[in-house]
């Protein structure tokens, strides 16, 4: 076992554990936090998925930006930060049959997958993001301009509806 | 590759729309509070922009290496687009001012959602297409909850909001899978993949049997059509490079993608089994964002969805064609069923809505050359008949939404003949009363189910055809025939009055030269 | 390729390690004399703990959505910077424009007054 391998299954437990967390945690702060070492994990792994920018946007957008809105929108909902999540199950059957499907359509792809020809791969490839910017802004020109008007779109859409009201 | 200066040229009415929308923008931010010439702008860049899509009707092109198809399909679908936006644009003004909120940032949305409707009729690859999507529903999103002190607005914004990220959800992972399937987002590349990825398939009645609810199954649907959508795969899996589990696997995985995307579009498009938001959100929105939602929002899903079902999967799919005719059916048969217990004209008009969205569906499952042509020419009429009819409604709202029931309605055409009379034409249109446009569109769709062999389709749509008959017309019983005190508040805006008329002219002219 | 992250992961257990050797010295070493004024979370603050039941005023939301959007901003340019040599003027121009267009929402904001606190 070398250095990378021990260092794999640091970040899958750390993302695991993070993510029960969030999930069985009955205080809604406590999931948020927890939320952000599942995060962080993640990131880890797309590092040894060998996806550079991936992991950066995932450090960037998920943990510096989702993550702060999350907790703002926590702190925004009035009464709710003491306050026990209290979740009882509805509509338990369909649950366990989709779940169960989904559990199925997962495990037959670990099954299926030949995991032995991943190591070529990682040998294969070179840092991602030099090319990505490449293509972002050769091919895919288009979508990068749109998504600019995207964020457009966001940024007047939100302060139109968070504008506070003036007494005219 | 990428970028050329023709690709401006070609996609003249998408500029056209972006720099009206930046420069309405920069007009609020420099001289706040002037809503009436960001109102002038926008109609004018709505109107520039439908021109330039006449003008480009005839020239066939792919732009910004191939992202892009322009020609006719993407400009007729601008064209319809920028009618429906400047409509909007014509009915939100009094309307917006009776309710105090007439602000520029109405028309900056309705540009911006116009042009992430332009980028999905016009894509040519899956990236667009989602952007698009995207671009579309955060703009509606907000002008669906536009009236902010409203609670009404603000649960009809949330729940859009809501559901709508779920069904984005669905898409983008099926887009995800698709790509990794066919190896590509392009349409092009993916149409010619798709017969090879359908082949490898190998077990495509369980896949078949698996999208059919089983009360379809047993209202009649024909063994052939479900067989017809077998293609010979158990001989042909073995003949192919990969090993035939592989093979398989990137078949399976194939259409699934698919019909996560088709679930996605059918959000949007609000038919039958991913219908549920839509009568709520259509009752929470202002009229005009409503009137708007349920037409141009409506269309836009429905270039792109033309465009995934022609251009990228082809005619092939014998699968996806059935899916989508039960997804058709359901949507007609719940939508003019529920729509005849509704009391609110808005709600009324939510499921119609849905209704057509199956009528509409109808010619896509089809899979011809009619089809296509059918779904083009039903989006425009319904377009115009719908957002005529919302339109009315704009005028008799009041403040506390009281009278948006139907019988509020009675009496109105002894106090305003010429709405009244304006409403029946719209009410009969959406019946499908020949000679109006909405009597083609369906005539068209149908004969084009019939020629696909699909002939039990086309009977559910008569005959739920003949059930939304029942309420439509209850809405002309109630205006002509029944006492009551319906009455207009104030001064008709002038801007709506021109939008009705202009929607009543096309509704006619569709109608009477097809 | 993934040698290259041998020094961030240094520096993550370097980061770790500091903080709590830091914070657990200051416990060992540091003199004792509380007070009351001390002991409140910011000596010369505001009070940070108070009712839960009163509600942040939506300037943070708005706030928050701004940052996200720029955020998301960052992360378009940062692949366009590594590769700024090869994209050359092109880049530059395509990159411009699409600043431009987020621009213009900034200066809407602003205008609108959404970056004033009060």
């Amino acid at each position: 076992m070398d250095l990378f391998t021990i260092l794999f299954y640091v970040f899958a437990l750390i993302t695991l554990g993070a993510a029960c967390v969030v999930v069985f945690s009955r205080h809604i702060v406590r999931a948020a936090f927890a939320l952000l070492f599942a995060f962080f994990g993640v990131a880890g792994l797309y590092v040894f998925l060998l996806a550079d920018f991936i992991a950066v946007t995932q450090l960037m957008v998920y943990i510096g930006g989702i993550l702060v809105l999350i907790i703002f929108g926590v702190m925004l909902t009035q009464k709710q930060i003491n306050v026990d999540i209290k979740t009882s199950p509805v509509q338990t059957w369909p649950a366990v049959l989709i779940v169960a499907a989904l559990a199925g359509v997962l495990i037959g792809m670990f099954w299926s997958t030949d995991w032995a020809r991943m190591g070529e791969i990682s040998t294969a490839t070179t840092a991602t993001t030099p090319k990505l910017g490449e293509m972002l802004l050769t091919t895919y020109v288009l979508p990068f301009e749109v998504a600019s008007v995207i964020l457009l779109v966001a940024l007047v859409g939100s302060a139109m509806i968070a504008r506070r009201e003036r007494n005219t | 590759m990428g970028f050329q200066i023709s690709d401006i040229a070609n996609n003249a009415p998408l500029f056209t729309l972006v720099a009206t929308g930046l420069v309405v923008i920069l007009l609020e931010s420099a001289k706040s509070g002037k809503p009436n010439v960001s109102f002038i702008v926008s109609l004018a860049g709505f109107i520039l922009s439908g021109l330039l899509a006449v003008g480009g009707l005839k020239t066939e092109d792919v732009s910004f290496g191939g992202m892009l198809m322009n020609g006719s399909y993407s400009n007729f679908f601008a064209i319809v687009f920028c009618l429906t936006g400047s409509l909007t644009i014509l009915i939100s003004k009094s309307y917006l001012e009776r309710f105090g909120q007439f602000r520029s940032e109405f028309y900056i949305l309705v540009l911006f959602a116009a042009m992430g409707m332009v980028l999905m009729a016009s894509a040519n690859d899956l990236i667009i297409i989602f952007l698009g999507i995207e671009l579309m529903s955060v703009s509606l999103y907000v002008l669906a909850g536009f009236f902010r002190t409203q609670d009404r607005s603000n649960e009809s914004a949330l729940k859009y909001f809501l559901l709508g990220a779920f069904a984005t959800g669905f898409l983008l992972y099926g887009i995800a899978l698709v790509y990794g399937s066919a190896g590509s987002t392009n349409f092009s590349v993916i149409h010619n993949q798709a017969p090879a990825l359908m082949k490898n398939q190998p077990l495509p009645d369980s896949v078949v049997q698996a999208g059919l609810p089983d009360s379809v199954v047993q209202a009649g649907l024909p063994d052939s059509v479900v067989q017809a959508g077998l293609p010979d795969s158990v001989v042909q899996a073995g003949d192919s490079g990969l090993p035939a589990g592989q093979a398989g696997l990137a078949g399976t995985i194939f259409l699934l993608g698919l019909g996560l995307v088709i679930v996605g579009l059918a959000f949007k498009v609000a038919a039958a089994p991913f219908h549920m938001w839509a009568p709520d959100v259509y009752d929470g929105a202002p009229t005009p964002a409503t009137g708007f939602m349920a037409t141009a929002a409506k269309a836009a899903a429905f270039g792109a969805f033309v465009s995934i079902a022609f251009k990228m999967i082809g005619s092939t799919s014998g699968t996806i064609s059935n899916l989508l005719a039960v997804i058709a059916a359901a949507s007609m048969i719940l939508g003019n069923v529920i729509a005849i217990s509704q009391s609110n004209i808005k709600r009324m008009l939510a499921y119609s809505s849905i209704a057509h969205a199956g009528y509409m569906l109808s010619g896509i499952a089809a899979a011809n050359v009619e089809g296509q042509a059918g779904v083009m020419y039903y989006v425009a009429a319904y377009a115009c008949m719908t957002l005529g009819a919302f339109a009315i409604v704009s005028i008799l709202e009041r403040d506390d939404a009281a009278n948006l029931s139907i019988d509020g309605y009675a009496g109105l055409s002894a106090k305003h003949p010429v709405i009244a009379a304006a409403l029946a034409l719209f009410m009969f249109s959406l019946a499908g009363i020949p000679p109006l446009a909405g009597f083609f569109g369906k005539y068209y769709v149908f004969l084009a189910a019939v020629k696909a062999d699909m002939t039990w389709l086309a009977i559910v749509g008569v005959l739920t055809s003949l059930i939304s008959a029942y309420y439509y017309l209850r809405v002309v019983v109630v205006m002509y025939f029944k006492e009551g005190e319906a009455a207009v508040e104030g001064r008709i805006g002038m801007s709506t009055v021109v939008a009705i008329a202009v929607c009543a002219y096309l509704v006619v002219q569709l109608g009477v030269y097809p | 390729m993934i040698e290259s992250y041998i020094p961030i992961f240094i520096m993550i257990v370097g980061a770790m390690g500091f903080a709590v050797v830091m914070g657990k010295m200051n416990e060992f070493v540091g003199p004792k004399r509380p007070s009351e004024e001390k002991l409140s979370t910011y000596e010369s603050g505001m009070e940070p703990v108070r009712s839960a039941r009163e509600r942040f005023s939506v300037k943070f939301y708005m706030v928050a959505m701004l940052f996200i959007v720029f955020d998301i901003e960052v992360v378009f340019l940062y692949p366009w910077a590594v590769s700024y040599k090869l994209l050359g003027t092109p880049g530059f121009i395509t990159m411009f424009v699409f600043i431009a267009v987020l621009l213009v929402g900034y200066f809407y904001v602003w205008r609108k007054g959404a970056l004033e606190w009060d």
